[in-house]
């Protein structure tokens, strides 16, 4: 158990992998950590880029029409 | 209350004061340090806008209404997630999506998979994962004429 309610089992053991599951409620958010680091990844792409950001308000009127 | 200034690297220098200021409750992944940030929308730039950071003023997203491009679109948030923002009303909540732009300004993409939610009864907001696999990272918002129906 992890805490009072969120319990990890083993599913099945095999050669070469064990295959783990989680039980929790519906409201705990569960994410394989991969995501998070993609997550990050694009946020900081995204964040530090003010010269892009500025060229790209030249484009948004042309833009909204092609919607 | 006293007014504060931040130098914005697309905006200039911006005044503001406490009042103004959207707090992330749970924080844009990869940014914790920075919690605070003004949210400047520009009437004829929606349906972006953007989140200045207001205490590293390096630190701004382009963001976008994702329902503008995408009407399917679905959020579902955990009660965990909600009680964060102290959020009773999904309708208090106002739905963001990052925006990265690429060299080719045309290929611009949204992040549909962590949206960002803010509570505008007491500014409270967050960046939160969605457990909706169809949902990627990077979706391009501008459908190329040629891929039609795609």
């Amino acid at each position: 158990m992890v805490g009072d309610n969120i319990e990890i089992v083993i599913v099945n053991v095999g050669k070469e992998a064990v295959k783990i599951g989680i039980n929790a409620p519906k409201s705990v958010p569960i994410h394989r950590k991969e995501v998070f680091v993609e997550i990050e990844k694009q946020n900081r792409e995204a964040a530090l880029s003010a010269s892009r950001m500025k060229d790209f308000t030249q484009l948004i009127p042309e833009l909204k029409q092609k919607k | 209350m006293k007014k504060k200034v931040v130098n914005s690297p697309v905006f200039g220098q911006i005044e503001y004061t406490e009042n103004d200021l959207v707090e992330f409750k749970k924080p844009i992944l990869g940014f914790e340090e920075c919690l605070k940030y003004l949210h400047i929308v520009k009437e004829e730039n929606l349906p972006f806008s953007w989140f200045q950071a207001v205490d590293d003023s390096n630190i701004l997203f382009m963001v976008t209404d994702p329902f503008f491009f995408f009407k399917d679109y679905e959020i579902k948030i955990s009660d965990s997630e909600s009680q964060s923002l102290q959020l009773k009303n999904p309708e208090d909540g106002l739905i963001f999506t990052i925006v990265s732009i690429p060299s080719d300004p045309k290929k611009i993409t949204t992040n549909l998979k962590a949206p960002i939610v803010v509570n505008i009864k007491n500014k409270y907001a967050g960046q939160f994962v969605l457990n909706n696999d169809k949902y990627m990272t990077k979706t391009p918002i501008l459908k190329e004429e040629n891929n039609a129906g795609v």
